[in-house]
């Protein structure tokens, strides 16, 4: 039998588990920002880091731990593109902020990937395919339109349309379960 | 910024969203493993808030060159101030390899360390970082050795993917380097494993005046290599160039340099003038010495006060190259329609974009449609374009895709003629129909052919007769955008 003072868990158990928790939402939210693939992991990394060093006063309240990595997070994102000078990039950092509030909080981005998912079981096959050519094989517009014998301004068009109506049926999926969300 | 002005950066960032999204859904890109060696299960919990930057950098020196490479100037011999248990002096060194220019900028912003070193318990080293590889050349291998002293401590290899302030490169481990003297300078010191001798195909990227490669973005357009070269001293940049390129951008430079680029690069199929300070009339007869040229670009300055000679003078030198088949000029401010007939009478121009000019381009259309196997017209600017002329496109057999552009007035009298072409076409882009009526608009519903049709600013259409068109043409994308009207456009 264990004794009280072995179930409770160490700070460090309970920062990993935060890491856990929110390690995919930061990693999205860096993604939004602007930040590629691997940048994102990279700050997302120092984030956690930065966190484990200089944890929060209670680590006992998500939410709090949650607005406090999401800022290290953007601050780090910031520092970055600083360097690099672009300044439109950081203009754009506080709308990507409203964006995520819009669209990912508070379940880190869950309800949009899941109702993303359902979306595209909707769509017809040529669309799902253009999308998946694009964003799963990574295919240039060039290629996108050869795969699909279209015009390169065709693929761009269809590429558009198709994510004109994801955006609207994800947003609609969004808006309906908020309805129903006391 | 206004909210009104935040509104397409809105849509963009939702766009960003989405796409994000979509590629963690379908498996393209999904966060990597955390690697939390420093949490304090792991570590002793000191030097957790023993962490060091190494502030204001640093340093340089650097080695001697193994074989006649360029040694670049790097900042004095600088001290790093750490705080923390550890005060560790570090000095950054780097050793390019021979024949091959590798600047490393150690500190560009004042405010970011452009080499980090974190220290651990005293007398131990947790990590090295760098930063600011800004003269670099992607794809090329460096193998970094840190040293203390004469210690060799650490050694990384990796491949320079891209160009940033943060840190492509580290030394750090789970195990904490311990530092046999913790107060001597540390040393980095790199070189490159594959030197390049010439540029890779793949690349691009940019040419400082001085010969140093200092910027490579990795654009690539189609499977075009795209350089770009500036500045005074074009000549001595462009000697390092390898004379089988392919496709050159040039930016501020002096007409009377120009002349080099056939000298150097005489593969060229492909060029881009930026920002020239045009000295005289004959500045691009060297493009008859390009006989691979196909595509050419000119953009801006025809207009500024440097230029001595009248584009008029300048244009002749490019109607002459019989081989062209792409040309864009971009701010053609102060020029007349009459000055681009030289253009009409080129025999292989398929694509030809115009922009900034002013008058009455009639002429130079039906000549244009008559001489040219013209497939590609882009027009924007104040320019005067009757419907007869746009009558007189339906010469052009082999064009694909036009466009009219702001704030060229598309009238009804000019859409019944677009209509009335019965050359198979896929896009047409109209981008000011303010004065366009409804009857205008559904003129085209005849134009079957196209695969898409861009409709523009079609402010007295009703949406209902958008819709009609649409309907009368299945097959094709009509892409309709309404500006938006503020109140003082009311």
């Amino acid at each position: 039998m264990s004794t009280m003072t072995d179930s409770t868990p160490t700070p460090a158990d309970r920062l990993a588990g935060m890491a856990d928790r929110h390690h995919a939402a930061i990693w999205r939210y860096l993604r939004l920002l602007g930040a590629d693939a691997e940048t994102a992991d990279d700050l997302a990394q120092d984030a956690f880091v930065r966190l484990i060093r200089r944890p929060p006063d209670d680590l006992d309240e998500p939410r709090a731990v949650w607005a406090y990595l999401r800022e290290i997070a953007r601050n780090l994102y910031v520092d970055r593109i600083r360097w690099r000078r672009r300044r439109r990039e950081v203009e754009s950092v506080e709308i990507a902020d409203r964006v995520w509030d819009e669209y990912s909080e508070p379940d880190g981005g869950e309800a949009y990937l899941r109702h993303l998912r359902s979306c595209l079981g909707e769509t017809t096959p040529r669309v799902r395919r253009s999308i998946e050519l694009r964003y799963r094989d990574g295919l240039d517009r060039k290629s996108l339109a050869l795969a699909l014998g279209l015009s390169e301004n065709g693929a761009k068009t269809l590429l558009q349309r198709a994510r004109a109506a994801l955006r609207a049926c994800i947003e609609r999926k969004l808006e309906t379960e908020r309805s129903r969300t006391p | 910024m206004t909210e009104d002005a935040r509104a397409p950066l809105f849509e963009t960032l939702k766009e960003r969203h989405l796409e994000v999204a979509l590629e963690e859904v379908l498996g393209r890109t999904s966060p990597r493993r955390l690697d939390l060696t420093a949490r304090p299960a792991t570590r002793p919990a000191r030097w957790l808030v023993a962490a060091v930057a190494a502030a204001s950098l640093l340093a340089a020196a650097f080695a001697l060159l193994p074989r006649g490479g360029e040694e670049v100037a790097l900042p004095g011999d600088e001290r790093a101030t750490a705080e923390g248990p550890v005060r560790a002096p570090v000095v950054g060194a780097f050793r390019p390899a021979a024949n091959f220019v590798f600047a490393v900028r150690w500190s560009v912003d004042p405010t970011a360390p452009p080499v980090v070193v974190e220290v651990a318990p005293p007398g131990y080293l947790l990590r090295v970082r760098f930063s600011h590889f800004e003269e670099a050349v992607p794809g090329t291998v460096v193998r970094f050795e840190l040293l203390s002293g004469e210690t060799v401590l650490a050694r990384a290899e990796g491949e320079l993917r891209s160009l940033g302030p943060w840190y492509p490169f580290e030394f750090a481990g789970d195990d904490l380097l311990r530092l046999p003297d913790p107060l001597a300078p540390l040393v980095v010191r790199g070189e490159a494993v594959n030197p390049p001798t010439s540029l890779d195909p793949a690349r691009s990227g940019s040419v400082r005046p001085d010969g140093r490669i200092h910027r490579f973005d990795h654009e690539v357009r189609g499977t075009e290599e795209a350089l770009e070269v500036g500045g005074r001293g074009l000549a001595r940049a462009l000697e390092r160039l390898p004379d089988d390129l392919g496709s050159l951008r040039v930016a501020h430079v002096s007409g009377r340099d120009l002349v080099e680029i056939a000298r150097c690069v005489p593969a060229l199929h492909s060029l881009d003038l930026t920002h020239v300070e045009w000295s005289g009339a004959d500045d691009l007869d060297f493009l008859a010495d390009l006989p691979a040229l196909r595509r050419l670009r000119v953009l801006d300055d025809f207009a500024e006060p440097v230029l001595a000679h009248s584009p008029a003078r300048l244009l002749p030198a490019i109607g002459r190259l019989t081989e062209l088949e792409y040309l864009t000029l971009e701010n053609l401010a102060g020029s007349s329609a009459a000055e681009l007939d030289p253009l009409a009478l080129m025999p292989r121009l398929r694509g030809l974009r115009i922009e900034g000019g002013s008058g009455d381009l009639d002429a130079f259309v039906d000549r244009l449609a008559r001489t040219s196997p013209i497939e590609t017209l882009e027009i924007e600017g104040d320019y005067g374009l009757s419907a007869a002329a746009v009558g007189d496109l339906r010469a052009a057999r082999g064009l694909r895709r036009l466009e009219l552009r702001h704030p060229m007035r598309t009238s009804d009298e000019i859409l019944h003629a677009l209509a009335a072409i019965e050359v198979p076409s896929e896009t047409l882009f109209l981008g000011n129909l303010a004065s366009a009526s409804d009857e205008g608009i559904l003129a085209l519903a005849r134009r079957t052919d196209l695969q898409t049709l861009h409709l523009h600013d079609h402010r007295r259409v009703e949406p209902a007769v958008i819709a009609r068109l649409q309907e009368a043409l299945p097959h094709t994308s009509v892409l309709a955008v309404q500006k938006v009207r503020r109140s003082s456009d009311r």
